[in-house]
């Protein structure tokens, strides 16, 4: 065996053995195993469905390009990804680059750990993707899985030369922030895209014989989509010429992205962070300090850390954004009674988000840890922090129903906004832990999963309150509406379940 | 309560970690106005024992107390007299000093006119006071440690409890902060640190603690440890590697 095969096997093994361990300790690891495979056989039922849905349709033209452009999103979101760690997270660089390993062989084992990594990233969408479309459409889609593996070698050169591009022309820490703003874009596509099938039935059934659905698919089906989709069901030119090409970029990424890869390296290891933006003039640093209440001052300090992240505040507006296909469809029935119900769901979600958004970004939990304050009321001001925004968007939302002529069900949509925000942020705030600063560097996604089912139950009770009301039940819709803000309000009891203090 | 004299006071005080034991029954008594210097080897459980001191960790046994208050059972009390510097400065990156000094005078509950101006005179003496509207994460290591430590001091603590509070600075910045922990003691304040650089112990601190393997090796002023190692007139690293290197193997060196 060559010396440079010896040092690329090595140092590749290493890589691996990291990613594979940053999943915590054995048992968090077979846990965490445990649940990818619980989900990935979950998601093939919504998959199965979804794609059903168009064989009972006749043949949907377009649709397969449409699954073709997700399933090539979801790899560059995940070759982004990985790109960007192996790029800004990876401690061990420093250390390759000053060592006597030649240049190529770091690049090898870098685009190899990447294109290993984005491959199983991607595997939980796309793996029920092939699999239902081979149950559905026959078992030439099986050929998907050399076409997916040939698109990841095609897209993860093209992820790593566009980060380093990046890079190069804005640095790395923005570089960083831009990936990420990139990757959670591509998700809210995916996530529409997903959402597509439903909103053209329910466009269809508005606009019954126009073929809405049809004419947006058919957006799709021009090239390159169509010779990709051929490639997937494996037609032998178009799945020649895709493994050529993925053979192709990774050599070329090989031969050319050697050189800028380590001087991208080196400039995330040179980036401080600091940005003309992050300077202010001496006056306007102490304008308007300490003037603030201890309440408001740590209240402010909450809302300046998510308002001064890009990340942070990306990822909060995504769950927001997330609502806008949910009063799309609320218009198309009755809007008074949608927009109430999104008004209540919606803002009790983007609540338990920002809450575990604040609570695992809290770079300096000991600070209010070691100081006098009690704990609980430094919990308490973090939840009233995460409370504010969704409960003014819960009284926009509030307000459009007002206008729309329902200021009973305005009046419920805006306080149960409020209580649920309060109350699902509350929830949060006591059983989300701070995270460590490793887990921050990876952008380490918060579990909230329990919460955000507490948050849906508290809101959908409340929707179906306001729908029993405008129907014409208002005792039932009483008693319901009851029960929400009961199950709502029961989240206050919840204290604390680990704080950085022990008081 | 405990007498007056005594700025914090540690009483069997225990933690294991899984298997691991940190803290094996640490017992220690700090008077007040002492500058207090706590050495010992790396994973000897000096930072364990300031953790549980700070209130940041629920000791497995024992008690800790400042200045009569036990952090566990009365934490405001006794968090109200202490601040406390991680060897890895707690900041938050995206705000501004003025806003972080801000954000600690909130929780020590400083009245806002004595806490601004508190905060502009120590922004002023260490350094920063031209740099108090850039955000902290531009900032270098040296720089964080010192806005750790003019936050550290916003609410004026009878007790100051640092973890290797000089690495990363350069020299006169270690300089200028050894100047302000001694001003500090002058002024009846106890500081309580740990260190690597046994120079440092050895100019500054009046008393000095040895712990190794979670217990206390040996306690006292230099002469004193000088006279339990039975080295009289060695230096303190001397002494240090000798109560160390015994249990640990190494040949101490010569008496």
């Amino acid at each position: 065996m060559s010396r440079d095969l010896q040092l690329f096997r090595r140092i590749l093994v290493t890589d691996l053995r990291i990613y594979f361990r940053s999943g915590g300790k054995s048992a968090q690891r077979l846990g965490g195993l445990v649940m990818q495979l619980m989900m990935l056989g979950f998601l093939h039922f919504p998959v199965f469905f979804t794609l059903h849905a168009f064989t009972r349709q006749g043949s949907a033209r377009g649709g397969p390009e449409f699954a073709v452009l997700l399933a090539a999103m979801l790899i560059l979101a995940a070759a982004f990804q990985r790109s960007l760690e192996t790029l800004y997270n990876r401690g061990d660089l420093p250390l390759l680059l000053s060592s006597p390993v030649p240049l190529r062989v770091i690049v090898a084992t870098r685009l190899a750990d990447i294109a290993f990594t984005t491959f199983l990233g991607s595997a939980v969408f796309i793996i029920p993707l092939l699999n239902a479309a081979a149950v559905l459409f026959g078992a030439r889609w099986l050929w998907g899985w050399l076409a997916w593996l040939a698109a990841t070698a095609v897209l993860v050169p093209f992820a790593l030369a566009l980060t380093l591009a990046l890079v190069h022309r804005i640095g790395a820490r923005r570089a960083r922030v831009g990936v990420q703003l990139l990757g959670i874009a591509i998700g809210i596509t995916t996530f529409a895209g997903f959402q597509a099938s439903n909103w053209m039935m329910q466009a269809r059934l508005q606009h019954a014989g126009t073929g809405v659905g049809q004419s947006l698919l058919g957006w799709f089906a021009y090239p390159p989509f169509t010779q990709l989709a051929n490639a997937v069901r494996g037609d032998p030119l178009w799945l020649a010429l895709l493994a050529l090409a993925g053979i192709n970029a990774l050599w070329w990424a090989l031969q050319r992205l050697a050189r800028d890869f380590a001087s991208g390296a080196q400039a995330t290891a040179g980036d401080t962070g600091s940005s003309p933006a992050a300077h202010r003039s001496l006056a306007t640093a102490w304008r308007g300090a300490f003037t603030r209440s201890r309440w408001s001052t740590i209240v402010h300090k909450e809302l300046r850390l998510v308002f001064r992240d890009p990340l942070l505040l990306a990822r909060s507006s995504t769950q927001i954004i997330m609502i806008i296909p949910g009063l799309a469809s609320a218009f198309l029935y009755r809007a008074s009674v949608g927009l109430a119900g999104v008004a209540l769901v919606g803002t009790a979600l983007s609540a338990t988000l920002l809450a575990a958004l604040m609570t695992t970004n809290d770079e300096a939990p000991e600070c209010a840890a070691v100081s006098p304050f009690p704990p609980h009321r430094a919990l308490a001001a973090r939840a009233f922090a995460a409370t504010i925004v969704p409960a003014l968007l819960g009284w926009t939302i509030a307000l459009v129903v007002l206008i729309l002529g329902y200021p009973l069900v305005a009046l419920i949509a805006g306080l149960g906004a409020t209580l649920n925000s309060g109350a699902t942020a509350w929830l949060t705030t006591c059983t989300v832990r701070p995270h460590t600063p490793e887990e921050r560097a990876k952008n380490k996604q918060p579990m909230i999963i329990g919460q955000t089912l507490f948050g849906m139950f508290v809101g959908g009770l409340g929707a179906g309150g306001i729908g029993l009301l405008v129907s014409g039940s208002p005792i039932a819709a009483l008693v319901l509406l009851a029960i929400a803000a009961l199950a709502a309000a029961s989240s206050f009891i919840v204290r604390p379940r680990r704080t950085w203090s022990v008081a | 309560m405990l007498p007056a004299e005594a700025a914090c006071e540690l009483l069997g005080l225990r933690k294991a970690f899984g298997t691991t034991i940190a803290v094996d029954g640490l017992s220690l008594r700090i008077p007040r106005g002492t500058f207090y210097a706590f050495l010992g080897p790396n994973g000897a459980g000096k930072t364990t024992s300031l953790r549980m001191l700070a209130g940041l960790i629920q000791p497995g046994g024992g008690r800790a107390l400042i200045d009569g208050f036990d952090v566990h059972l009365a934490p405001e009390r006794a968090k109200a007299l202490l601040a406390y510097v991680p060897d890895e400065p707690a900041l938050y990156g995206k705000l501004t000093p003025v806003e972080f000094l801000e954000y600690t005078a909130a929780l020590w509950e400083v009245p806002a006119a004595e806490a601004r101006a508190r905060a502009e005179s120590l922004l002023a003496k260490l350094g920063l006071a031209d740099r108090a509207g850039d955000r902290i994460e531009g900032f270098s290591r040296g720089m964080k440690q010192k806005v750790a430590l003019a936050a550290a001091l916003i609410h004026r603590p009878s007790l100051l409890m640092l973890d290797e509070p000089l690495t990363g600075l350069d020299a006169s910045a270690a300089r200028l902060v050894k100047d302000m922990l001694q001003e500090f003691v002058a002024a009846g304040g106890t500081v309580l640190l740990t260190t690597h650089i046994l120079e440092v112990a050895e100019r500054l601190a009046r008393r000095i603690g040895i712990i190794h393997r979670g217990r206390l090796l040996a306690e006292g002023t230099l002469a004193e440890l000088q006279e339990q190692a039975a080295m009289p007139g060695a230096t303190l690293e001397d002494v240090f590697l000798r109560l160390v290197g015994t249990t640990e193997g190494v040949a101490p060196a010569p008496a």
